[in-house]
């Protein structure tokens, strides 16, 4: 039974780290119709922005979160003005290998940087566990799934409640509608990107207490967001979290009781995409979009 | 094929089979990359004829060099291998083909990358077969020298071409061509969208595996990491982009711009990180201001030297793929 509620108390802890990683290609995708796979290049340098500000500036990752957001918000908007806004509305081809040579771009330039080496952030905190009952966590992976959890959970409310957020939801579900009320369509796309280059950036500063940080980790966690969103139904911010559970459990499951769990454990979420494509191509629960 | 089509097949074939003569050894590596990046462009802009946007050709390359490769050791026969490293390929493109062809765009895209992704992994994890992350020597009885390479990848180049060729004008062709342009349409007129996407991603990866078993030969060693580097899906996609997507002779024209242009950037920055930074920003370049490619460029220059209207449907674009 600890052996169970331990696997569970690790698929939470993931699951909430997973929907900060995912939930920017979401709201890219509701908002502008756009599959990013630049994605994964926010994660990577909102970790070596954390990992910078620590090393030369002894900044604790934790603290240094503001920090990365906001310079990633600031990137993230320079490069829609700069080159994704001129593509909003060109055939979904063009808007894929686009964000796709866009992620080239950035994780080589990573690359020639700060070469391949694999850097880490030893911060005390991080390392101590927590024993909650009768499961025992790490606190650095507590504290990125409860921040990222919370941060989606910051998106949802700012989407809800706020002039913007209630904008914005205008321009995703019709634009000329929203055009007709004052919108301006295209300062909510901008929006929209630099916001979720944060939320990416985000993922990254709060995986550097607990993972490797190296130029090449943006695709798997490019390819994590596409299993959370495609799971949960591309387009929409709550059902994030229900893709980010069912990956974060099944992941936790599979390493704790498959045999070579830990091998298994990073292949599972494959497994789940090309299943979830195969049988349902709208995702688990979302409903038929076209692209 | 047009006749003109073929005469000018004939004659670059004829070109490029007397470089050997050249006797620079040097020479022939070029010809043998140059070779092996049209197999994978000509075919990538085959899956992409009919809508099929791969980010994940590294999977075909893969699967095909293991196979090859291990045929090849066990029976010491090259033509052996590389039928194997066909079939495999072909195998794999039908089997993901039957799960994936139905995705819309997006998810196709999306899953090809997973595919070559999920693949190492699985090559890393079957150690037993694949030698795992120590990798895979491939027995000096089973590799030909660089010249019966050279020709065997020419031939495979060749045989790429005049599949495209020959589909283009045919029913099949067309009905790829009407998928990309308008599914909805294409259905009413009686084309099966699932078979015919099928048979062109069958018909792209079949070829890759031949190429990859041929690499993997050139170098005698294979990894998991090298089999499906992304630097595969990338140079197919680069090179029929760059040379004009939707066309037969872009792809070919984008193999060799590309080969001389990885060279001049590997003589010049030596890491291969530098390579493909460049090649992604290429990429953006091209979606930005040059979609049609080089062919598109070019044909939309002779219009407008000899001032004609520019024609409804303009020069075959990516930007034509607009509806689905």
């Amino acid at each position: 039974m600890e052996f169970f509620l331990q696997a569970v108390a690790n698929g939470l802890v993931l699951a909430g780290f997973y929907a900060a990683v995912s939930v920017g290609v979401t709201l890219v995708f509701g908002v502008a119709r756009i599959l990013n796979f630049v994605h994964g290049e926010f994660v990577m340098l909102g970790a070596y922005v954390t990992y910078w500000l620590w090393a030369l500036g002894g900044v604790d990752p934790l603290l240094a979160l503001p920090l990365t957001m906001a310079g990633l918000f600031v990137f993230g908007a320079v490069l829609h003005r700069a080159v994704i806004a001129r593509v909003l509305h060109a055939p979904h081809e063009n808007q894929i290998l686009l964000t796709f040579g866009l992620h080239l771009v950035l994780q080589n330039v990573a690359l020639l940087l700060w070469t391949t080496d694999s850097r880490s952030i030893p911060v005390a905190w991080a390392t101590s566990a927590l024993a909650l009952g009768p499961v025992t966590v790490g606190l650095g992976r507590l504290v990125a799934g409860a921040a990222g959890a919370s941060l989606v959970g910051l998106l949802f409310v700012w989407l809800v409640w706020t002039d913007h957020g209630k904008a914005m939801r205008a321009v995703a579900q019709n634009e000329t509608a929203a055009r007709l009320v004052g919108i301006a369509p295209d300062r909510m796309y901008l929006l929209a990107f630099a916001v979720s280059a944060a939320l990416g950036g985000a993922a990254g500063a709060l995986s550097s207490a607990i993972a490797a940080i190296t130029p090449g980790m943006g695709l798997g966690y490019l390819i994590k967001a596409f299993v959370v969103v495609i799971l949960g139904g591309i387009g929409n911010p709550l059902a994030t979290i229900a893709g980010a559970l069912v990956l974060g459990l099944t992941e936790s499951f599979a390493g704790a009781y498959l045999p070579m769990g830990g091998t298994w454990a990073e292949g599972v979420g494959y497994l789940l995409l090309l299943a979830i494509l195969a049988l349902r191509p709208q995702g688990l629960a979302g409903r038929e979009v076209q692209g | 094929m047009s006749r003109a089509g073929a005469v000018w097949l004939v004659a670059g074939l004829a070109v490029f089979a007397l470089l050997p003569l050249a006797g620079s050894a040097y020479l022939l590596d070029l010809g043998i990359r140059a070779a092996t990046t049209t197999v994978l462009a000509v075919s990538w802009n085959l899956a992409a004829s009919a809508g099929l946007i791969s980010l994940g050709h590294a999977a075909f390359w893969g699967v095909g060099a293991y196979a090859g490769a291990l045929v090849a050791g066990r029976t010491h026969s090259v033509t052996l291998g590389v039928l194997a490293g066909v079939a495999a390929a072909l195998a794999v493109g039908l089997l993901l083909g039957v799960v994936s062809v139905r995705m819309r765009r997006f998810y196709f895209a999306i899953a090809t990358l997973a595919y070559a992704e999920a693949l190492r992994v699985v090559a890393i994890t079957f150690s037993g077969v694949t030698g795992g992350s120590v990798g895979l020597f491939v027995p000096p009885a089973a590799l030909p020298g660089p010249r019966a390479l050279y020709y065997g990848t020419l031939a495979l180049a060749a045989g790429c071409i005049w599949l495209s060729a020959a589909l283009a004008p045919r029913r099949i062709g067309a009905a790829f061509l009407a998928l990309r342009d308008n599914e909805t349409a294409a259905v009413s007129l009686g084309v099966n969208p699932f078979r015919y996407r099928l048979l062109a991603l069958a018909l792209s990866a079949a070829p890759v595996g031949g190429a990859a078993t041929l690499s993997a030969m050139y170098s005698a060693f294979l990894d998991p990491d090298i089999a499906f580097d992304a630097a595969v899906s990338i140079e197919a996609q680069i090179a029929a982009i760059a040379g004009g997507v939707y066309t037969l002779t872009g792809p070919v024209l984008g193999a060799l711009v590309v080969t001389a242009f990885a060279e001049v950037s590997r003589q010049s920055f030596g890491a291969q990180s530098a390579s493909l930074l460049v090649f992604g920003a290429v990429l953006v370049l091209l979606i930005l201001f040059l979609p049609g490619g080089l062919a598109g460029g070019a044909a939309r220059l002779v219009r407008r030297r000899r001032g004609d209207t520019p024609e409804p449907g303009g020069a075959p674009e990516v930007s034509r793929g607009a509806e689905r």
